[in-house]
């Protein structure tokens, strides 16, 4: 697949996948005698020098303010329908339930349930390069049915992660002007 | 109002490769004139086009189709059925007689070249993204590794059946003059190579190349007179449930291609077991896994097994993905099994034919949207 995503410093996110894909791609078949490819020019993607790498933080909109501004709280922030009480994530500017435009940010438990995960292993960004493997994950946040919410596990070794899990939302910074809200097992937080 | 029976007449790739070196109107320009040969069409004879990449108009214009009576430029959809369901209505309704659909897929450029451009929130998915690259998600690899994960959770799919779909596509590639990489694999190679984001592994992504491909419709009475034998479109269906955040999908297991399966099957009194061939989208392996089910080729569920037991292999009942795939012919958005339907239906594949196939289905993307065509030979 191949999805056209701009990254801050705009980057499209398909380039940055491009990018590390070929590589691997090229060792791989370089190392297995194939003759069908020739190699890429390689080397660190774009994003500043290798030993300072820039955190990939939000740019911060007037749609998604409320809730990287709630997450330096220590609150999950999720967009609610103000005439229905649906919850609307990602932010979007009309309630999927009744169509109306009145939505306000509403402080959620933090409660959710693992629905999937992905330990990722390749360093797709240079900030990363020293953190991989991690673990991307999509939770189901208790408040409504099929609330996702795309985070990371922390705290918990893979074997210990289990679809359908229990978790509760925790607190991380990414750089000095950013929180994370990630999850780990319900009870673990500290 | 009209209503007429459309088919394939022709079909092209431009010369696909690994950092060609050809721009993209050059890979359009191959791949129209491999399928005008192929058809024993001119040119002038075309009065429509669409594409997924690129320009549609511009193509048609550097090409001598002129003038065009239809025209049509795909952005956010399913890549090449897109362009392909809409010329087939088009050629169906009037509103042309002759369209070329094209996907032209140009590999991107390495990381070095990115660094310039200013930051900015260009398009919806920008706005979307910015909720997914600061918990490093930066990678198409990554929603299909949750995909993948909640796929094995739901089913029981297992990684040695995922490896022997690699295998198996392998095997097809061998047969494929066509294919990037034709090397013989075992499950042993497939379960060496490290993981992108588990449990996906680089051996279940589709192989990025530059690549263009072309595909003609026309009408069934115009087909008569052409080079090929003609093959019909018997029913096609494109549908979506969800905006392009795949990670956010609250059903990962049963996608778009479960209502495009319901409608393709709707739309024509054929059924599953008719179908000789299938050839369904592999940008990930587990895809091709969620088409099988969705289209009714095996029991919900069932791609695993199934295709651990060779059910997809040449003589298997469902030999699936004839040419290798994405994975091993190069990245090219679907339009690789429009073609590969076509020439299975034309008996042109000639070491990994399938004996007497009248029946292909095609299928592309997944997850959020997707589609599906069915073509026959009668």
């Amino acid at each position: 697949m191949d999805m056209a995503y701009t990254l801050p410093n705009g980057l499209f996110r398909a380039d940055v996948t491009r990018h590390y894909q070929l590589d691997t791609f090229d060792k791989f078949v370089e190392s297995r005698g194939d003759s069908a490819a020739r190699p890429v020019p390689s080397g660190p993607p774009a994003g500043g020098p290798m030993d300072s790498p820039a955190p990939p933080t939000p740019m911060l909109t007037a749609d998604n303010r409320f809730f990287w501004e709630g997450a330096k709280e220590h609150k999950l922030m999720i967009l609610r329908c103000d005439a229905c009480g649906t919850y609307i994530h990602l932010p979007r500017p009309v309630c999927r339930k009744c169509l109306s435009f009145d939505l306000s940010p509403a402080e959620v438990s933090g409660r959710a349930t693992l629905y999937s995960y992905t330990v990722t292993h390749k360093v797709f960004h240079p900030y990363v390069a020293d953190k991989v493997p991690y673990i991307v994950a999509t939770v189901e946040l208790v408040e409504q049915p099929g609330l996702m919410l795309l985070t990371n596990i922390v705290g918990l070794d893979e074997a210990d992660v289990q679809i359908g899990m229990a978790l509760e939302v925790s607190f991380q910074p990414l750089g000095p002007e950013t929180v994370l809200p990630v999850f780990t097992k319900l009870g673990a937080s500290v | 109002m009209t209503d007429r029976r459309v088919a394939i007449v022709g079909v092209g790739y431009s010369k696909v490769g690994r950092n060609s070196g050809l721009s993209e109107r050059h890979h359009a320009a191959q791949a129209a004139v491999a399928a005008l040969e192929d058809a024993g069409l001119q040119a002038s004879d075309i009065d429509g086009t669409s594409t997924w990449g690129g320009d549609a108009i511009d193509f048609g214009h550097m090409l001598g189709m002129s003038p065009l009576r239809w025209h049509l430029n795909v952005g956010v959809s399913p890549a090449f059925i897109s362009p392909a369901f809409h010329a087939a209505q088009a050629v169906q309704t009037g509103q042309a007689e002759c369209v070329m659909a094209f996907r032209i897929m140009m590999q991107q450029p390495g990381g070095a070249a990115l660094a310039s451009g200013a930051a900015a929130l260009q398009s919806p998915s920008a706005v979307d993204a910015q909720f997914a690259f600061p918990f490093g998600d930066f990678s198409p690899t990554q929603w299909a590794g949750l995909m993948m994960q909640r796929y094995m959770h739901d089913t029981g799919a297992t990684e040695a059946q995922f490896a022997e779909f690699a295998v198996t596509q392998r095997a097809y590639a061998v047969m494929n003059d066509d294919a990037l990489q034709r090397k013989p694999l075992t499950v042993q190679d497939y379960l060496a190579v490290p993981y992108i984001s588990s449990p996906l592994r680089l051996l279940d992504c589709d192989y990025p190349c530059d690549s263009g491909s072309a595909v003609i419709f026309t009408t069934e009475e115009r087909a008569r007179d052409l080079k090929q034998k003609a093959i019909f479109v018997e029913s096609s269906a494109l549908g979506a449930n969800h905006d392009m955040n795949f990670e956010l999908m609250p059903d990962m297991t049963r996608t778009a291609p479960v209502q495009i399966g319901k409608d393709l099957w709707s739309r024509t009194d054929l059924t599953p077991a008719d179908v000789d061939c299938a050839q369904l989208y592999d940008g990930f392996s587990v895809i091709t896994f969620q088409w099988l089910e969705a289209l009714g080729l095996v029991e919900p569920g069932g791609a695993g097994p199934f295709i651990a037991s060779g059910g997809t292999k040449l003589g298997g009942r469902m030999p699936t993905n004839t040419d290798g795939g994405a994975i091993n012919v190069g990245r090219r958005h679907g339009a690789n099994f429009c073609i590969e339907a076509t020439r299975q239906l034309r008996g042109q594949c000639g070491p990994r034919q399938v004996q007497g196939a009248e029946v292909a289905v095609w299928a592309n993307a997944v997850g959020p949207f997707g589609g599906a065509m069915l073509l026959t030979s009668t």
